[in-house]
């Protein structure tokens, strides 16, 4: 087989005492398509910038060590980036213009160049987006923007940080595919993944990273289909851990069944929402939408990419004024009162919780809603404290947000929206990226919320949903479409 | 954008722009700077960006004329004697020669910002051989307000979701003021570093020449109306040369 990149590196250095990786050999040949494990923190980002040729250039980094892209050319290969929001180089005013910019940089000809985003854009499953205006897109949405960007610079290597982390079910499985189509046409494919179900599945070879440095490689099966898992802040891949617990209590059938729940139909509602419209300019995003949860529950809200999930969480907030229908948390309409108001009773959490965070340490971040909201110092000062607890993050107090991990980023952000002891509180895709400590401090976060009112977590997580809410609510199309809540 | 501008090579108003703000400036007074405002807001409305040019020409042309007049006419070059430095008449003469040709140049560059999509534009430069950086740099300039204007709107937002008040009286709004801006220049800081990284993954070299997928025509009759332009302002300059 043609090696395509070989990587060799005793040490890669953040600033003049950070070392992220070390000792790591690793050789990707043409049609492999090999999986980077870890927990958060690991070194998978480093890794995956080094092997894109990143590292050093736009990136500041020293590098002990060796990487070959054995192919050449420039880019020597395609990357699409954990946050689909930075991938963006508006350069492109149309998803399918901005999908061109990697091939125009290349110098490639115009009738090339098409054929090479409608290609791209076939396999990233985003035809239909062609035309839309990025910046307007879903988180789903524009991470199929960024793999047909990546795609279309045709390079023989390709490396994926965390590319379904916002794909909903159903495009994780187109997206396999491409994968797959593009690995037999001879691409070699870098894929890094908290999504451990997709690596069981898709990759050839799997590294495993602890700590910066290798824990394990081998086939799928050899590194990932074992319970303890080989690093338990990792976690297992969902069906390993489900198969794992089932033998463990003795055939039961459902593992991830919380003993001890009622069905939530039988609470009192909390949330009440009928007949909502809501939009964008002329385009109608929800459509006549009714939804009432339960007090004391915990939802996730699971659809399409663009269902209309996010929307309905702007609108609710007062962020997306609504056109038509009527939303009401226990006895109080929220209609008439203003975002600011609504913070009371209601805390959001966005898709990128960094647009969220600006306080100079942690500690202040979580104190600007309850100060904001009138409570006394000391008060906000215990709320604070204690949200932070709930997500684990109690010894950060003092560290600058912007020095955490994005993923610790998103716990920060979860907390300073239960700071302020909202009713409701609605968590958008809250799992992206988190390994398997991570989504158990979101899990932890959500029971404590239930005390309180309820939460909503907007997810493609089916696993995370599974295990942590008391039942799904499907939205398609901006409505409601089904609901399932799990039965004790 | 501009629909009916669309149409056309993203050139030729730019060089007609040029031209009018040449012609308000450089050209014979006191005909000139009213016929390149005349000509402009005439061009504007005919491509249905009119409303929002002439809003623009009138908000940097009337607080100017107002403040040169009321200097002029008013207070005392000395700042001693108040009321009839200056006959009136005479102060709105003297106001009138420095703030119409400034309309007209707001008038003529604002048609060509309001109406031309940034992109088309550097895709037409870029075909006549601008380097990759200067293109970006000219997009990034002209979408820096809107681009801000964003992110604010973003950052307001999320200080609304945590019960931060951005709006009411003088006060909250001063008060709402520092949790907004720091964020606010934060995160355009981090943008730019994220784009120059978005940038460098899909091979931009700033020395190197861009190609463009849907290339921008140019046809004659547009080459021959740029001639055309470029002849009348080489004209307008040759007459102030003169004179």
């Amino acid at each position: 087989m043609t090696p395509v990149l070989t990587l060799d590196i005793r040490r890669i250095r953040y600033g003049r005492n950070t070392v992220a990786l070390r000792d790591v050999a690793l050789e990707l040949e043409a049609g492999e398509i090999v999986g980077v494990a870890g927990h958060v923190g690991a070194g998978k980002t480093t890794l995956a910038l080094a092997a894109a040729g990143l590292l050093g250039r736009s990136v500041a980094a020293s590098i002990d060590g060796r990487i070959v892209h054995h192919g050449g050319g420039h880019p020597c290969a395609g990357f699409v980036f954990a946050n689909p929001w930075t991938q963006l180089t508006e350069l492109g005013g149309t998803v399918e213009e901005e999908v061109a910019v990697g091939p125009e940089n290349q110098g490639v000809p115009s009738a090339a160049i098409r054929a090479r985003v409608d290609r791209a854009l076939a396999l990233a499953d985003a035809t239909h987006l062609a035309q839309r205006v990025p910046r307007d897109l879903s988180g789903g949405e524009l991470q199929r923007v960024a793999l047909a960007s990546a795609l279309a610079l045709d390079a023989p290597l390709l490396v994926l940080d965390e590319p379904t982390a916002q794909l909903d079910p159903e495009s994780t499985d187109r997206f396999a595919q491409a994968v797959r189509s593009l690995a037999a046409s001879g691409t070699a494919v870098l894929i890094v993944e908290q999504n451990l179900e997709l690596l069981l599945t898709l990759a050839t070879r799997v590294l495993v990273l602890a700590d910066g440095a290798p824990l394990a490689t081998g086939s799928p099966s050899e590194v990932l289909d074992r319970w303890p898992p080989l690093d338990a802040r990792l976690g297992a891949p969902a069906s390993v851990e489900i198969r794992a617990r089932r033998e463990m209590r003795d055939g039961r059938d459902d593992a991830y069944a919380h003993a001890g729940r009622c069905a939530p139909a039988a609470r009192a509602p909390l949330l009440c929402i009928d007949d909502l419209c809501a939009g964008y300019g002329a385009r109608d995003v929800l459509r006549d939408l009714s939804l009432t949860i339960p007090n004391g529950s915990i939802t996730a809200w699971l659809g399409a990419n663009g269902a209309g999930k996010s929307t309905l969480a702007r609108t609710i907030m007062g962020l997306v004024p609504a056109r038509r229908g009527a939303i009401h948390l226990g006895d109080i309409a929220l209609d008439p009162l203003p975002v600011e108001e609504r913070a009371r009773h209601v805390g959001l959490v966005f898709q990128d919780p960094s647009r969220q965070l600006f306080s100079r340490t942690v500690l202040e971040e979580v104190m600007v809603a309850p100060s904001a909201l009138g409570y006394p110092a000391r008060d906000a000062d215990h709320r604070a404290r204690e949200a932070l607890e709930a997500v684990g993050l109690e010894h950060e107090l003092r560290v600058h947000p912007g020095d955490l991990s994005s993923q610790a980023q998103r716990r920060l952000a979860i907390a300073a929206a239960m700071a302020a002891g909202p009713r409701l509180l609605i968590l958008d895709e809250p799992t992206a990226g988190q390994d398997a400590e991570g989504r158990a401090h979101i899990a932890r976060a959500l029971e404590r919320q239930r005390e309180r009112g309820a939460a909503a977590v907007i997810t493609h997580d089916l696993a995370f949903a599974h295990g942590a809410c008391d039942g799904g609510v499907t939205i398609d199309a901006g409505q409601v479409s089904f609901i399932r809540w799990n039965t004790p | 954008m501009s629909d009916a501008l669309a149409r056309w090579n993203p050139l030729t108003p730019l060089v007609a722009a040029l031209v009018l703000v040449v012609l308000a400036y450089a050209g014979p007074a006191p005909v000139s700077a009213p016929l390149a405002l005349v000509v402009a807001l005439a061009l504007a409305w005919r491509t249905g960006v009119g409303a929002r040019v002439t809003w623009l020409a009138l908000i940097v042309g009337v607080p100017t004329f107002a403040l040169l007049w009321l200097m002029n006419g008013v207070i005392a070059p000395d700042g001693a004697r108040v009321g009839g430095a200056l006959p009136l008449a005479a102060a709105a003469r003297d106001a009138n020669a420095i703030a119409l040709p400034l309309t007209a140049a707001i008038a003529a560059l604002g048609w060509t910002v309001v109406g031309i999509a940034p992109r088309r534009l550097t895709r037409a430069l870029a075909a006549r051989g601008l380097p990759a950086w200067s293109a970006y740099v000219l997009v990034a300039s002209l979408e820096a307000v809107p681009e801000a204007r964003r992110r604010a709107h973003e950052v307001l937002d999320a200080q609304r979701c945590r019960g931060v008040a951005v709006r009411g009286g003088v006060l909250g709004r001063l008060r709402s003021l520092l949790p907004m801006a720091g964020p606010l220049i934060v995160s355009l800081v981090t943008e730019s570093e994220e784009r120059a990284l978005a940038l460098d993954a899909r091979g931009f070299e700033p020395r190197r020449h861009r190609t463009a997928m849907v290339p921008i025509e140019d046809p004659g009759t547009e080459r021959a109306i740029r001639a055309a332009l470029w002849i009348v302002l080489a004209g307008i300059l040759a007459w102030r040369f003169i004179h």
